[in-house]
């Protein structure tokens, strides 16, 4: 047998031909489980073309069937030959999958299934539209936020980093922040190993810089203080969010972190909303492409460029960063902390030096100087895209119990299909320790 | 007047095709109608699917089929020295059960009686012997 997909109307349309036997199931689980993406809830299988159907057939629908009733989908069949039905009559199973005459039919049927849920949705807490994307707004806590930060940017991209540099700091105190950091036994084990660090929810994930750019994804039993991390840089929301933002994008390419910063910013400056310069967004979605850059090895004093010029600058970049820009992940699940700040706002509530510790220009993200992001984001798989889920009940779930795939570094250009955003507006900068004067 | 084909071939998943293959072109070749050659097929299908997963899981092995075709019947005897296995003795699936009390460990025998009219196993000799019986229908009326 011979298996095809395709997307039609943005459902997951799979093309048998031949034989759907013990042999020709194998084939179609496993083009089905390599195309599911997380936020699919229907799917059709095109039967045109199946002249035979025996109980291998029927059990990999039925396990599709299974699995996909948890997201309230369907398996819908199209086009079943004479035979085929006989086999479903006879094992009792035309009435577990709706048959559609057409592939079109079926695929407009999965269509339907998918809205139903939306109408419910739109029923709790109505949605608007902007720039092709559907937008709901639920509020969130009216404290203000601050970020908290350890360490120096600058210090991290001037690669003038020595053991004094080093802050140990508990899971606990940490529940989203991004920054540069290591797990070990202690400062002189972390310190050749610093890569890039997310913390979520008391997990921590990092990128060890030794070479293998494999990231490690580490929870503790307990927080009991005694495993800490090691961090040179990190940026820690201190608060929580003010907003949880909820959209949809039309087209399957999605929208950009670039435009979504953006467009958060409009958004807020809309709405008058202060403070408004700079926000930090924890992100659970649905990807339409990653795209990353990550530091390679740990920025040492010992092996800084000379003249204490910047790892970015282009004459030393691609020795310290790697970088990839082919999208991937289409489909799976990420949750990312990240921050934003808007050059075209009003900054002067922030303190200058504060603010600088902050940011810095990468040379991989092209595109707009008025926004500086920097984000960075786990990726899952067979997270099932729920709506309806408060965003960090989610984040806790998929952190504990979903499939862990990667961690990066997020390029702007990183794409997102539909997303939960919790928005921290920020009111402030507060150093965890005095700044260093240089 | 009776006339019987052999056919053997080692107890493997992307073997399925080439049973069915073998089967249908001498079924077809003898002017057996197209329902039976889809009924008695199904039967062959499912029985020799147990066989590879099941009664050879843990080993590798052959599967000898016998078709004997009759004017008025037609016979498949399946051979295999996988795991005893006696069809005969499979509880039935439930056939309304709601989708999450679906199984489908038993729809495979229970397919086999469906499409045939009766069924005999035994083992002898280190081997599972299954031999499945189809009347045929009318010839013309497919």
């Amino acid at each position: 047998m011979d298996v095809l997909k395709e997307r039609q109307d943005g459902i997951l349309t799979i093309f048998c031909n031949g034989r759907l036997d013990g042999f020709g199931a194998g084939k179609l689980e496993e083009i089905i489980r390599s195309s599911l993406h997380d936020d699919d809830r229907s799917i059709v299988i095109v039967m045109e073309n199946v002249s035979y159907l025996s109980s291998g057939g029927i059990r990999v629908l039925l396990a599709y069937r299974k699995l996909l009733k948890e997201r309230n989908g369907l398996v819908i069949l199209a086009g079943v030959q004479e035979y085929p039905r006989k086999v479903l009559e006879m094992a009792g199973f035309t009435t577990v999958f709706p048959i559609c005459k057409t592939t079109r039919e079926a695929v407009a049927a999965a269509g339907r299934s998918a809205d139903r849920d939306d109408l419910l949705m739109e029923i709790a807490s109505p949605s608007h539209s902007r720039k092709g994307m559907k937008v709901t707004v639920e509020s969130g806590s009216p404290n203000p936020a601050t970020l908290k930060f350890i360490g120096s940017l600058e210090d991290v991209l001037h690669a003038r980093l020595d053991a004094s540099h080093i802050k140990a700091v508990r899971f606990s105190d940490v529940e989203y922040s991004l920054g540069l950091g290591a797990m070990g036994d202690g400062v002189s084990d972390a310190l050749p190993l610093l890569g890039e660090m997310i913390t979520l929810h008391g997990s921590m994930v990092w990128l060890p810089t030794d070479g293998n750019s494999t990231p490690d994804f580490f929870t503790p039993a307990r927080d009991t203080g005694e495993v800490k991390i090691f961090t040179a840089f990190n940026v820690i929301l201190n608060g929580t969010f003010n907003e949880v933002l909820s959209f949809e994008t039309d087209s399957d390419t999605g929208i950009s972190f670039s435009d979504l910063y953006r467009e958060i910013f409009a958004f807020a400056r809309e709405r008058k909303k202060k403070p408004a310069g700079i926000v930090a967004l924890v992100i659970w979605g649905v990807l339409a492409g990653l795209e990353s850059s990550g530091i390679k090895k740990s920025p040492l004093r010992t092996d800084a460029p000379g003249g204490d010029r910047s790892i970015m600058d282009p004459e030393f970049f691609d020795t310290w960063i790697d970088h990839d820009t082919k999208p991937r992940y289409r489909g799976d699940t990420i949750v990312s902390f990240g921050i934003g700040i808007d050059f075209a706002s009003d900054l002067g509530m922030y303190d200058p030096e504060l603010l600088k510790a902050l940011y810095y220009i990468n040379p991989a993200n092209k595109g707009s100087e008025q926004l500086f992001l920097h984000n960075h984001g786990v990726v899952f798989r067979n997270v099932p895209w729920d709506p309806s889920a408060s965003l960090n009940q989610q984040v806790k779930k998929i952190v504990t119990e979903g499939e862990f795939i990667d961690m990066r570094h997020l390029l702007d250009s990183t794409r997102l299909r539909r997303a939960k955003v919790g928005v921290a507006y920020i009111s402030g900068i507060v150093p965890d320790t005095p700044l260093r004067t240089p | 007047m009776k006339t019987c084909f052999h056919f053997s071939t080692k107890a493997d998943i992307e073997n399925l095709p080439q049973i069915a293959g073998w089967l249908e072109e001498t079924l077809a070749g003898a002017g057996v109608g197209e329902k039976d050659q889809f009924e008695i097929g199904l039967a062959v299908d499912e029985a020799c699917s147990n066989i590879i997963l099941y009664g050879y899981a843990d080993r590798s092995g052959t599967i000898d089929i016998e078709s004997c075709i009759r004017d008025d019947e037609l016979t498949v005897t399946i051979e295999d020295a996988g795991k005893p296995f006696n069809p005969l003795e499979v509880t039935p699936p439930v056939l309304d059960a709601d989708i999450d009390h679906r199984k489908i460990g038993g729809l495979g025998v229970h397919l086999i009686r469906s499409v045939t009219d009766d069924l005999f196993y035994e083992y002898r000799d280190g081997k599972n012997i299954l031999t499945l019986v189809k009347v045929r229908g009318a010839v013309g009326c497919g």
